[in-house]
């Protein structure tokens, strides 16, 4: 006799279902912008032939002007920090980071007055060389300028992952370079720099997004690049496909980047699994030595947090009593709610498709969910454009439902657009960390009976509850700079602290600017200080 | 005598154990010898205090007239005539075996560099792989490239630091040929650290027997094996610790 067959319903997989869905959603502004290039525009031929080799042009000269500087105060000060043992290290390698609290935009304002104290020179020139020439050097500065408090700034990230690498490069390579005959400086040059390759790439290309997306300092410096070059054909001309076109080529420029460096590395390999290494000792400089590597670290500290934070703390003191503090903490209230509360649900959410992208046992949707974090890759204006755009047909669809606008200029807008943009912030690091803390837990879980809510809720997430704290941490400090996206999506009214910074500067209110700007350094401060401190107790407890 | 330690000690802060206490031997022009011991017992340490890679707490060590460490004198490595082998090959990841190789070359032009790298590369009997980067090699073909590196570098002494652990024994029995025909060609003098009493015959004219950072045994090949010190030295070189 036959055996009856029993037909099975088809099972919906409902975390690779909602995961699939979540990262979609993400992608959608970066989707609406790809779209939107396709339609037809008046104006594209004559700003593709008026202004935008400018645009062009200024974003190359920041791009490479910012990258050069930065890899010369982060790669110095990351090798000498890993390898010497010099007085204040320890010191000095917290406050290399610092830098990093100052939002671009503040450090713009401070820096201001270097144009200022240019103008007798540049009025000598003028008589001396003509006004060419002075246009000339008026330029040099302004450039030069921007560039250094761009790199003072932004050369952290850099020095992060490079000091990371070389501390963690395998100490037998340096050994065996010792033992061939080559001195310190020639082993930096022909491998410990070479095999840090990967990170120096890394680095450079964040710094590169960053330069690409800023909007504050070159605007307040007069330098369009294509960010601000948006900005202009979206809000001053109401060209909308110039602007989504103008951002496409950003995008693109920045994935030519990634590919053309992920080529040209072909075959090599930068570490060797299989070898054995001892931990890293120090070497001890000598008294020259010593000095030098002090000067190296306090020059880009000096450039990229003290000067401007002192100026930024002389200004508040001007400012004073005058200030308008009750409307000031009343406004910067609901901002700050704004930001802790985006951090948390970003933070979840990236927690979230993190687990779903570590459970699939096939390849298709732990891609798709890593494409859904690129926003961070995306300047920050083009995100708010894309969220625009997406929102803007979600609302004419219900209206045309019978629906009220419910989405476009409203918080839930400016909450998802930090989502789409910040997401990676999150996800990248817990990635990492549900792969080694967690490895192959979950499977043990499973074979103890448990379903996938359980072991996310009793084995992750007390696993990786404190990671999660400092990616939010992260994401926090992000938001509260964050400045262009909040520009172009906030409500009729609402400030942040940075748009509060930059409208008083904008105005010429400089000193009332300082407070802001202050806050939102020492909020970065602490976030900062949180989070070396938790990696530090981590990788002492590790070890 | 081409190296002389002399009563070399050196302990760990970590542990506080001293890892290497008063050890003293010498090794003559040419000679292939061997130091041998369980894991623990400082033979790595005494290999890595004559490369110059850790510093002796007191001792000293004489290579021909010249004093590499002592009291107040401590000759970086990169200024001893030593060259290593290091157990996992050490060799840089980014670099081709012939970059690799050329790395250990210090002076001449390019022609002359070229010719040194092709030489070295025939020794070892690789010079069809010299566009490879060590992740494209087998275990043994990397060793054989940090062989032929540390030798590129013209050292007078060369140290191998358990050049066959992590390879198979089909492969460690023609290495190991392979190594020893090449120094005893060039009247090379080595040392090998191996925990292996095969191995270390099989390289040496003389053996080193260590225990616990100290010299138990110290004779040739042939006495040691037939005379071993003490149940530890048995157990070692005949693999049980006493001949009934």
């Amino acid at each position: 006799m036959l055996g009856r067959r029993v037909s099975q319903p088809t099972r919906i997989d409902w975390w690779a279902a909602s995961s699939f869905a979540f990262a979609l959603l993400l992608l959608a502004p970066l989707l609406a912008v790809f779209f939107g290039i396709f339609e037809e525009s008046q104006e594209w031929p004559h700003l593709a032939r008026t202004v935008l080799p400018g645009y062009l042009l200024n974003t190359l000269i920041l791009i490479s002007g910012v990258g050069v500087l930065s890899a010369c105060f982060a790669i110095p000060t990351a090798w000498l920090i890993a390898t010497y043992e010099f007085p204040g290290r320890r010191f000095w390698q917290w406050a290399l980071v610092m830098p990093l609290a100052v939002p671009t935009f503040a450090s713009a304002f401070t820096y201001f007055d270097v144009l200022e104290f240019s103008i007798p020179l540049l009025v000598e020139v003028r008589e001396v060389w003509g006004i060419e020439v002075m246009q000339w050097v008026e330029r040099i500065i302004r450039y030069g300028t921007l560039i250094t408090l761009l790199s003072g700034v932004l050369y952290p990230y850099l020095f992060i992952l490079l000091r990371t690498t070389f501390e963690g490069q395998q100490s037998v390579y340096f050994e065996a370079g010792r033992v061939l005959g080559k001195s310190p400086r020639s082993i930096f040059r022909s491998i410990a720099l070479p095999l840090a390759r990967p990170a120096l790439i890394a680095g450079l290309s964040l710094i590169t997004m960053e330069v690409i997306s800023d909007y504050g300092a070159v605007n307040f410096f007069g330098v369009p690049t294509l960010t601000e070059g948006i900005f202009r054909t979206w809000f001053g001309l109401g060209d909308r496909v110039s602007g989504l076109r103008l951002a496409a080529m950003v995008v693109a420029l920045v994935f030519v980047v990634l590919w053309l460096e992920s080529w040209q590395r072909k075959r090599q390999r930068y570490a060797e699994s299989s070898q054995s290494s001892r931990p890293h000792r120090r070497l001890s400089p000598n008294r020259l030595g010593s000095i030098f590597a002090v000067v190296s670290c306090a020059l880009p500290v000096l450039i990229g947090f003290a000067y401007p934070v002192s100026r930024l703390v002389s200004w508040a003191m001007i400012a004073g009593e005058d200030f308008d503090y009750s409307r000031f903490f009343e406004q910067i209230m609901s901002s700050l709610l704004l930001a802790a509360s985006s951090a948390l649900v970003i933070t979840f959410l990236a927690f979230f498709l993190a687990f779903c992208a570590s459970i699939q046992t096939g390849r298709l949707l732990p891609k798709w969910i890593q494409a859904s974090t690129l926003g961070y890759a995306i300047p920050s204006v083009v995100t708010g454009v894309g969220v625009m755009v997406l929102f803007g047909r979600i609302d004419r669809f219900s209206h045309l439902s019978g629906f009220s606008l419910v989405l476009s200029g409203t918080l839930i807008a400016i909450g998802f657009a930090y989502a789409v943009r910040f997401m990676t912030v999150a996800y990248k690091p817990l990635g990492a960390a549900m792969d080694s803390v967690c490895g192959s837990l979950h499977e043990a879980s499973r074979m103890l009976r448990r379903g996938r809510w359980s072991s996310l809720m009793k084995i992750h997430f007390p696993l990786l509850k404190l990671n999660m704290l400092a990616c939010a941490t992260l994401v926090f400090i992000d938001i509260s700079k964050e400045l262009p996206l909040t520009l172009v999506l906030r409500p009729s009214g609402f400030e942040t602290l940075a748009t509060f910074a930059f409208g008083f500067a904008k105005e010429g209110q400089i000193y009332d600017c300082a407070f802001p700007s202050l806050l939102i350094t020492m909020l970065g401060v602490c976030g900062l200080l949180f989070i070396n401190r938790w990696i530090q107790e981590t990788t002492e407890h590790d070890t | 005598m081409i190296l002389k330690i002399n009563q070399i000690s050196k302990t760990f802060a970590r542990n506080e154990v001293a890892a290497v206490r008063d050890v003293s031997f010498s090794v003559g022009e040419g000679e292939l010898l061997s130091l041998i011991g369980e894991s623990g017992s400082g033979k790595t340490t005494l290999l890595r205090m004559i490369a110059g890679l850790e510093v002796p707490e007191k001792g000293e060590i004489h290579f021909k007239d010249q004093c590499y460490c002592g009291a107040d004198i401590w000759v970086p490595p990169e200024r001893r005539q030593v060259g290593l082998v290091f157990q996992g090959g050490a060799l840089f990841p980014h670099m081709t075996v012939a970059q690799n190789i050329g790395y250990a070359i210090i002076g001449g032009d390019k022609d002359e560099r070229g010719a040194t790298i092709k030489d070295h590369l025939s020794l070892v009997r690789l010079l069809d792989k010299d566009k490879r980067y060590p992740h494209e090699l087998s275990g043994g073909e990397r060793q054989r490239v940090a062989l032929a590196r540390a030798l590129a570098s013209k050292p007078e002494v060369i140290l191998l630091d358990e050049p066959y652990s992590n390879l198979d024994t089909a492969l460690t029995y023609d290495l190991r040929e392979e190594v020893k025909e090449i120094l005893s060609s060039r009247r090379m003098t080595g040392i090998l650290v191996t925990h292996n009493a095969s191995d270390a015959r099989h390289f040496a004219d003389r053996i080193v027997i260590l225990r616990k950072g100290r010299v138990i045994q110290a004779e040739s090949v042939e006495a040691v094996a037939k005379e071993p010190a003490d149940d530890y030295c048995r157990l070692l070189i005949h693999g049980r610790p006493s001949d009934s």
